[in-house]
């Protein structure tokens, strides 16, 4: 009883704010005729009417799709690359220049010179997510394979723990938080890439929904479009922390 | 125990000190030897024919345009007008970021009430918002400085406010014992103990500014970097594109060497404040 | 729980038989002028159940030495023999226990997983290795422990599972490198008792470097005292305070304070 009460005031402080600011676009936007700041009504009515034609579950499919498959594409890449980087001091040393100038290169501009080269499907784009979303992985899981404790590694050693078991048992695990905060960045960086990609140049997705609409001067729609992609990452995040939560269970609980 | 570890770890760096010019100059050859390795396999797969010249250039073709890049106008133009860009909604996120975030940090309650907005904002992709701020503001500087600032604003923001809760409890209750009063107590205590962590958000925020730049530049062709490479691309100068590319990872990796070595002179008492997740 | 055939397994005196020999061993770091010579010329042979200390000063390179004599570090000069044999890397007779328990324990496995894991990686099937590392958890006195994370014991109980897992390993010898330095004075006396139990229930042989000369004292068959710059062996003083000690009557023998004052002394003098 006590705890759902706790649980009911902690929710109440914080959604007041974003209830009353919805609350206050709604009111204040309703009736409006200027034609950049469409009423909130007619941006949710528009959501409606897109949702149940079924086209806008098509678009956002297609940019979901986009970013789990890019995504996964980077994590698998960017784990084993950095693993094999990671354990050896030497190849750390020699690549790091190369790795430096991947991580810092804004992403966005691989996009014209992969969609001029391999079209406007979703195949490339997934490309250009998925490589993309290999650097902060890969660069997180050198880092946390780098920090892992020398004591660790002389257990290993006095007891004779055979390579292969300790890169999945010891050095996985123990980089593991390091890792999840590196897919968390790629998941943001995936989200950019996707909106990006598809109003450069695409058929279908979210981003292109927003592109078009513009051109079509819809802007309810295409604030609707904008608002929907905004939910799209949020909830992804959502997702992932939840993820995240479960498998680094052992890091938070000793940490406290 | 531990000293005797540490004792001769550091006689043994000391040791090794004399080969290090040796190890170093050695590093270099093999680093270079992987540069060479990258364009042979890129010079290879090329020479072959395994993709259309429209798509992937030769490296000797692409090193021509790197070269002649850095004697044109319209590269030192463009690069000045993405930097500036990037620049502004930087500096304007800078400022708006940390005052805002101290407040926060400052006020658990004002932190609570705005938890779901600072959660929707960083996960926001803002670059989305660009057409709406294309249809508001059209497609001047002034839109593509917006567009950065709101995008930049979240990542200075949300460190922040974890820099100024970090604050170390047994300082916060020396500055209470001794009532030091609230503005000082801003400038000289809360502001110094939050800037590793603010230096970690602008040095984020840079990275993001430089990114968002180019995009708004390659998706609405306003004049800069991104515009030129879409624009190389478009006339099947795949060669330019690729130079044009380089010299965005090297402006990438020049901003954020100047900002790392700005820090390290600004934040001598202090580690970096990285944190592995910012978690308002 | 284990059954009763499990724990009398653990009970079985194991009668270590292995003998460990060092032999002229040295350890220098860097080359040339700026060699930094750690220690030299170590001669130490330590019988089949028998247990050594070895103290000295702090800074002299005792956590070194027993790097090397555990495999973990590649000696200068001179050799490390088990059973006869020469000592090229850890081997299975030897089980480390390392000072900072919680760095050597790894969070995310239970803590029955923990001690198993070496047997795992012999490649042992799980219905085997869990068994006999909860016998090891019960003879170190953590029986019920096991389902639990490291990080949810306490220091004290932390250790225990760290020497459980050098038991379950099945070392005849066991290395601690200062094992109960991070622990309070109760839990310290507890563990050395569990240090002398443990030899006499399962007659493993024990090596320990610690720079508490009380502690070596009361634990020891013989003291080896380190000291100077390389350090050598200074003296190994024998103690004959008999195979039945506990804290309050060993510690107040006349015997226990002349052996202290002449460990002591060796270690002091210039």
């Amino acid at each position: 009883m006590r705890s759902t009460r706790s649980f009911l005031l902690a929710f109440l402080e914080q959604a007041w704010l974003p209830v009353l600011l919805v609350v206050i676009w709604w009111f204040a936007s309703e009736g409006n005729t200027n034609p950049f700041f469409p009423p909130l009504s007619k941006i949710w009515d528009s959501f409606v009417t897109e949702m149940s034609s079924g086209q806008m579950e098509l678009h956002l499919w297609a940019s979901t799709r986009n970013i789990l498959i890019g995504l996964a594409v980077g994590v698998v890449v960017g784990v084993v690359g950095g693993t094999v980087i990671g354990l050896s001091r030497r190849l750390r040393a020699v690549l790091n220049p190369y790795l430096q100038f991947f991580r810092t290169l804004p992403q966005v501009a691989i996009i014209p010179i992969i969609i001029g080269a391999f079209g406007i499907t979703a195949v490339p784009k997934i490309w250009a997510i998925g490589f993309a979303c290999i650097w902060p992985v890969l660069l997180n899981t050198v880092d946390g394979i780098r920090a892992i404790d020398p004591g660790v590694r002389d257990m290993v050693d006095a007891y004779r723990i055979t390579t292969w078991r300790s890169i999945f048992r010891v050095v996985l695990p123990g980089a593991l938080p390091q890792i999840m905060a590196g897919i968390r960045i790629s998941l943001s960086v995936a989200v950019v890439l996707m909106v990006v990609s598809e109003i450069y140049a695409a058929t279908e997705g979210v981003g292109y929904f927003i592109h078009i609409t513009t051109g079509l001067f819809q802007t309810d729609k295409t604030w609707m479009g904008t608002l929907l992609v905004g939910l799209m990452g949020y909830l992804l995040s959502v997702i992932f922390l939840l993820i995240e939560k479960r498998a680094l269970r052992w890091y938070h609980e000793s940490a406290s | 125990m531990s000293s005797t570890s540490t004792r001769v770890a550091g006689t043994a760096i000391r040791t090794r000190q004399s080969s290090r010019v040796r190890g170093r100059s050695w590093l270099l050859v093999q680093q270079l030897a992987i540069g060479l390795g990258i364009v042979l396999v890129w010079w290879l797969v090329y020479a072959l024919g395994w993709l259309s010249t429209d798509i992937l250039p030769s490296p000797l073709s692409v090193l021509v345009q790197f070269v002649l890049l850095a004697g044109s106008g319209t590269f030192w133009v463009a690069l000045l007008q993405t930097l500036a860009t990037a620049a502004t909604g930087l500096v304007i996120a800078t400022v708006v970021g940390v005052a805002l975030g101290l407040v926060l940090g400052l006020a658990p309650p004002a932190e609570r009430a705005t938890r779901f907005l600072l959660d929707l904002g960083r996960s926001f992709p803002v670059i989305a918002l660009l057409p709406v701020m294309v249809l508001i503001l059209g497609t001047r500087f002034q839109m593509e400085a917006t567009v950065v600032f709101l995008a930049v604003f979240w990542p200075v923001l949300l460190q922040t406010i974890y820099g100024s809760r970090r604050i170390d409890p047994v300082v916060r209750d020396t500055t209470r014992a001794y009532g030091i009063r609230l503005r000082l107590r801003f400038l000289k205590v809360l502001l110094p103990a939050a800037a590793p962590f603010i230096a970690t958000g602008v040095r984020i925020g840079a990275s993001l500014a430089i990114l968002v730049a180019v995009g708004i530049e390659l998706l609405v062709r306003t004049p800069g970097l991104g515009f030129e490479l879409g624009a190389a691309q478009s006339e099947l100068r795949p060669d330019i594109a690729f130079a044009y590319l380089i010299y965005a990872g090297l402006l990438g990796l020049g901003v954020n060497a100047l900002l790392e070595r700005l820090e390290s002179l600004v934040l001598t008492w202090n580690a970096r404040g990285d944190v592995l997740e910012v978690q308002p | 729980m284990t059954t009763a055939a499990e724990g009398t397994a653990m009970d079985d005196p194991r009668q270590s038989t292995a003998t460990l020999e060092v032999r002229g061993l040295a350890k220098t770091y860097g080359t040339g002028a700026e060699a930094h010579e750690i220690f030299a010329g170590i001669d130490l042979t330590v019988a089949p159940r028998e247990i050594v200390c070895i103290v000295g000063p702090s800074g002299v390179g005792k956590t070194t030495l027993l790097r090397c004599i555990g495999g973990l570090l590649a000696p200068t000069a001179g050799e490390v023999l088990v059973e006869g044999q020469r000592l090229r890397g850890p081997v299975p007779q030897i089980g480390i226990v390392f000072q900072d328990y919680s760095r050597s324990l790894l969070p995310w496995m239970r803590t029955v997983d923990n001690v198993a894991f070496p047997l795992e990686s012999k490649g042992m099937k799980k219905s085997e290795r869990i068994p006999r590392a909860e016998a090891a958890l019960e003879a170190v006195g953590l029986a019920g422990s096991g389902s639990r994370y490291p990080w949810q014991l306490s220091g004290g109980m932390q250790q225990r599972a760290a020497i459980a897992r050098a038991i379950a390993y099945e070392a005849e010898i066991l290395l601690m490198d200062e094992p109960f330095a991070s622990v309070d004075a109760q839990t310290r006396a507890d563990l050395e008792d569990l240090a002398l139990d443990l030899r006499q229930r399962l007659g493993v042989t024990l090596v320990l470097v610690t720079h508490d000369i009380d502690e070596a004292v009361y634990l020891s068959d013989r003291v080896v005292v380190l000291s100077g710059r390389p350090a050598s062996v200074v003296d190994v003083v024998d103690i004959h305070l008999g195979d039945d000690r506990d804290q309050l009557t060993t510690k107040s023998l006349p015997e226990f304070t002349e052996d202290r004052a002449r460990v002591l002394r060796q270690i002091r003098r210039p």
